[in-house]
This record gives C-alpha cells, sequence and structure tokens, in this order.
C-alpha cells in the first residue's frame, strides 16, 4: 500500500500552489473540486484540474482528486475530469454502501475504457456524518479499490451540532474518531485524519498529529504547504523506533537460530506481535526510503 | 427541531409543582411522570390527574409532555388509555429497548391519530435507553418510526444494569463510549439526543450546580441537545450553556456575512477571524443563529 502521510489539498484551478505542492516532499496531491472550490469557479477548476492530471509531472506524487457529492447538482460534470486518470479519488460524503459501489462501477469502466488494470484507480473515502461513522467498515469493505478512509472533523462536528476545538488529547466525538480507525484497520485500509483550518502554532500541529499516530491515523490532511515536513516527520518512525524494531528483530532472529524459547529485549518479553510491530516499522522505514529516492 | 435544552420532570399528581413549572420556570419541556418516580400507591391518581392537567391546563408555550410505564408494565397500556385523549405533544418512553418496543407504541398511536382525526405522527416520541440492549440498539430504534424525534439517556437504571456506582466526578470516562455512540446514533438517524437528569438531596445542591454546569457542556460538546431535569434551581444553569453566548452569535453574523461579502467580490478563499470558511463553518454559524433566534423567540432574550 501507498504511504500516505501528507494528502496536501489543492483548490482546483490554484496552479501556483500545485507546483509548489508537486515541488514539496508531500505523499499524495488532492486537487480539490468539492468545498474548497465555490460554485462560480467550479468549471475553471475542472478544467485546469483535467488539464493538470492529463500533462502534468507529478514527480512520483500521488494525483488525487476530490470530486463533488455524486448527489449534488455538480458531480456531472466532474467525471469529464476522471477521464484524465487520476491515480485516486477522494469521495466527500460517504454513507452508504450504494454510494461507494456507484463510485466503483464509474471508475471500474473507465479502467476498461482506457484498457487499465482492474482496480488500479483507487478510492480515499471521506466519513464526514454520523451515518458515514455508523457505517464505515462495511464502506470500506465494500470494493477492493478503498484502500484509505478519512475523516472529515469540519463536516463531522457541523452535523453532530457541536464545535470543533483545536485541544490536544481531546474527548470530543472519540468514539466516532476511534470506531472509524477501528474499522480501517479491520477492513485493511488507512486511516487518514483531517486538516486543520487555521494559521500558525506549529507546536500544537506537531503534537495533535504525534497523537494521531498513537491513535492509529496513518497519515492527513494538509492544506498548508508549510505543515508539511511536520506532518512527514510525524507520521515517519522515529529514530528511536527504528533501533527498538531492529534490536528487537535481531534479537529474535538470533534466539530463533539457537532454539531459543524465551526471548528479552530491554527487559521485556518479546513474543509474537511485538516482532510483528517491528517487522511493520521497518516496512514503512523501507517504503518511505523507495519514495524519497524517486 | 423543537428548543428542548430542560425536561423538566414532575410527578403526574403535583400539581403544585406544575403550576409553578409552567408559571416561574424556563422549562423547554414539562414530563408528567408517571412511571419510576411516581410510587405504585399513586399511579392510578397521577395517570387521572395527568389526563386533565394536559387537557385543561394552559401550558404557555412550554412542551406537554409524560412519561408512561412500559408497557409489559401492569399500567403501560392504561396509561395511554388515558391520556391519549388530551393529546400530549411528546410521550417519553422509558426502558426501550428493541426495534419491536417502537413498532408496537407506534402501532397504538396511529390507531389512535386515525380514529381520532389527528394528523399522522402527531404525538412525537423520546425513546429512554437505559439498558446496554438500549444503547445497542440506538439507531435502528429511532429509525423505525418518524415519530421518534429524540433518544434519552437514564444513566440511573444504566449504571444499575451494569452493576457500576454511577460516577458523578466531572469529566469522568466512565459513560463516554455509551453517551458518544447514542450522540452518534441520535444524529445519523436525524433526532435530538438528551441525557440524563442529576438528582440530590437539597443540602447538596449548590455543590451540585457545579457539577450540573460542567457536566452539561461536556454533554453539549458530545452532540447532546439538552437533559432531563428534576430540580427547578438547575433550569436556568442548564438552558444557559445549551444557549449560544453574545459573542457566539456575533462571530456566526460575521462569518454570514463574510462569506456572502466574499462570494459578491468573487474571492476564490474566504477567510473570517483567522479561519477559513468551508461550507460545514457556514452551517455551523447559521444553526447558532437559528438556535439563538428560537430562544429569544421563546424567552425574550438569550438566557
Amino acid at each position: 500500500m501507498r504511504v500516505r502521510r501528507s494528502l496536501v489539498w489543492v483548490n482546483g484551478y490554484d496552479m501556483d500552489k500545485l507546483k509548489a505542492a508537486i515541488d514539496s516532499e508531500c505523499d499524495t496531491i488532492v486537487l480539490d473540486l468539492e468545498d474548497g472550490v465555490t460554485v462560480p469557479q467550479k468549471a475553471e477548476a475542472r478544467k485546469k484540474t483535467f488539464d493538470a492530471l492529463k500533462n502534468w509531472d507529478f514527480k512520483g506524487k500521488e494525483r488525487a482528486v476530490r470530486v463533488n457529492g455524486m448527489d449534488t447538482p455538480f458531480f456531472k460534470d466532474d467525471l469529464e475530469v476522471l477521464e484524465a486518470l487520476p491515480d485516486a479519488v477522494r469521495l466527500p460524503k460517504c454513507e452508504t454502501v450504494e454510494y461507494v459501489l456507484a463510485m466503483d462501477k464509474i471508475l471500474g469502466d473507465l479502467e476498461k475504457k482506457h484498457g487499465l488494470p482492474e482496480n488500479s484507480i483507487e478510492i480515499i473515502l471521506m466519513i464526514e456524518t454520523p451515518l458515514g461513522i455508523m457505517n464505515c467498515y462495511d464502506l470500506a469493505r465494500c470494493c477492493k479499490r478503498v484502500t484509505a478512509m478519512g475523516v472529515g472533523m469540519e463536516d463531522l462536528t457541523a452535523s453532530m451540532q457541536v464545535t470543533r476545538n483545536y485541544e490536544l488529547r481531546s474527548q470530543d466525538l472519540l468514539y466516532a474518531r476511534q470506531k472509524m480507525i477501528l474499522s480501517c484497520k479491520a477492513a485493511g485500509v488507512q486511516a487518514i485524519d483531517s486538516g486543520v483550518l487555521f494559521n500558525g502554532d506549529l507546536d500544537f500541529y506537531y503534537q495533535d498529529c504525534l497523537n494521531d499516530k498513537r491513535d492509529g491515523f496513518e497519515g492527513r490532511s494538509v492544506g498548508d504547504l508549510n505543515h508539511i515536513p511536520l506532518v512527514n516527520k510525524a507520521f515517519s518512525p522515529s529514530e528511536k523506533e527504528i533501533d527498538w524494531a531492529e534490536r528487537i528483530i535481531k534479537a529474535y532472529n538470533e534466539a530463533t537460530e539457537k532454539g531459543q524459547s524465551d526471548v528479552y529485549v530491554d527487559g521485556k518479553y518479546v513474543d509474537p506481535p511485538v516482532v510483528a510491530k517491528a517487522t511493520l516499522i521497518m516496512d514503512r522505514k523501507r517504503r518511505i526510503e523507495e519514495k524519497s529516492k524517486k | 427541531m423543537k428548543l428542548r435544552r430542560t425536561l423538566l420532570w414532575v410527578n403526574g399528581n403535583d400539581t403544585k409543582k406544575l403550576r409553578e413549572a409552567i408559571d416561574h420556570s424556563n422549562a423547554d419541556v414539562i414530563v408528567l411522570e408517571l412511571e419510576d418516580m411516581c410510587p405504585a400507591c399513586d399511579k392510578i391518581k397521577a395517570r387521572e390527574t395527568a389526563a386533565d392537567v394536559l387537557k385543561n391546563w394552559d401550558f404557555k408555550g412550554k412542551e406537554r409532555g409524560v412519561r408512561i410505564n412500559g408497557l409489559d408494565t401492569e399500567w403501560g397500556r392504561q396509561d395511554l388509555e388515558a391520556i391519549l385523549p388530551s393529546v400530549p405533544d411528546v410521550i417519553r418512553f422509558p426502558k426501550c429497548e428493541t426495534v419491536a418496543d417502537v413498532i408496537g407504541i407506534d402501532a397504538i398511536l396511529t390507531q389512535f391519530e386515525l380514529t381520532h382525526g389527528l394528523p399522522r405522527n402527531r404525538i412525537e416520541l423520546i425513546l429512554m435507553l437505559e439498558t446496554p440492549l438500549g444503547l445497542r440498539n440506538g439507531y435502528d430504534m429511532a429509525k423505525a418510526s418518524k415519530r421518534v424525534t429524540g433518544l434519552g439517556f437514564g444513566a440511573g437504571d444504566f449504571t444499575c444494569a451494569l452493576n457500576v456506582d454511577r460516577d458523578l466526578t466531572v469529566g469522568s470516562t466512565q459513560l463516554l463510549y455509551t453517551k458518544q455512540k447514542l450522540a452518534i446514533d441520535a444524529h445519523a438517524a436525524g433526532v435530538q439526543a438528551f441525557d440524563t437528569t442529576i438528582v440530590c438531596r437539597p443540602d447538596q445542591m449548590e455543590r451540585m450546580n457545579e457539577f450540573i454546569r460542567e457536566d452539561t457542556r461536556n454533554i453539549r460538546q458530545m452532540g447532546f441537545s439538552g437533559r432531563s431535569v428534576s430540580m427547578m434551581p438547575q433550569i436556568d444553569i442548564i438552558n444557559s450553556v445549551f444557549a449560544p453566548t453574545a459573542d457566539d452569535v456575533a462571530a456566526a453574523h460575521r462569518i454570514i456575512d463574510g462569506y456572502a461579502a466574499g462570494l459578491a467580490a468573487g474571492q476564490s478563499e474566504i477567510w473570517v477571524d483567522g479561519n477559513f470558511l468551508d461550507p460545514p463553518i457556514i452551517d455551523k454559524a447559521r444553526r447558532t443563529i437559528e438556535l439563538a433566534d428560537m430562544i429569544i423567540a421563546r424567552h425574550g432574550t438569550l438566557v
């Protein structure tokens, strides 16, 4: 699966920001046709997004597009943009399996038409409503091309009729967020957190990303390009983690060769899930390194 | 959505408290109690009195509710027979656990409305979730009938069912999953969420008021729109927590006005007070203004 630590959102008409994003270290660029683009700008955004997807070199970054909701009057014209064959579609306000399957069919047809392998265009689902939270496991499982699920905190708090507070370790909507992460892991897809819609306070932002990682998120949306290094750093294995993982794997391999039954590292018993965690850390490190070589 | 920040419960035969609640309180809803707080020896009297006052008293704009006994008790069906001719605005249905429970009472209410020429779903239902099974089925029960307009939580019975002591410290995580799940279920079904009441001895009232204020702030932030209340002095505290402040309303107006001005000027990104205006932020601002308008229409002021 792709590394998706930072998913930078670029309004579909904003080619200066797109250039800067391509030159940045972000993992995914999401060209937005939905809520970041006002109605009078939608046509221009579609035209420029189509052109960029078709003709620009994204330098190895994932090329995603956020379409308008399939139940809105704007979606029909977004279909033309998909003809430019993005790597992934970010599908907003997902609530029902039928809705996701409708997009699955559209992308399947596109793949056939253009001779692409099946499921090569991925879907990043957006969960932004209480009903989406309730159904999120089924949504993530309903077709193979769903590889990530993102929570949209602005819309979710709006539909819960609560304010969105930027507080570290907030318990606001904790159940909803944990349910979503658990559903992602159960379905085998990535969990992506919301971006923040304010400027400044990088210490807060970095700490919040570290908390996200601890909770099971693998990346988050980013609006401000200056945030990318912070977000990438937070969602990458730390030096401490890598050191720990290397020692675990080494000790475990040595013990297995010698036929030892009990393995201890730093005074702690190493059982299979500990080895699995260490392997995941090393695997993620390797994938990030491969990516930055490109 | 109706303004339902405080659902004051008054025992069915306590006409003195009812008089005071109507004339001197700011409760949004009055719920005449026939169930657990009404002792068995008083139940018949309470039922008759409740039917009478619902029919003949002027509630002065407050919503007229009644909590009946469960339909699996010896009183429940007769409660409905006595109360329905007075056409309450809302029935609080206790210890609701399954979709079948909801469909059962819905059928009785529908039959009554049909035979008496009332509009369908005239009598609304607030389902009380007070057991682990009820909590599990919240969303499905809320969707089972259009007359369900709220889910209420009953912490006393719920903690009893879990066999735990109820933790009344501010910020306790004891019922975090329970309450957040109820709120998500309610919003997913498009109904309101109401939290439990806090009862205390009169001599603990002052200390308890501080708890109520903080606890209500917490549940508001979970997505609850109101809570049950049994003691009059708690009403204004709860109402004020659920009311937007004058600053909130002013900020909401700045967002709406700023958005309109930005659109008119053809701006592609609109920022107000340091925040990027995303559509959900505009929705929130609109809701804040709507809620403020409802409160002002009811009480004349924001609190």
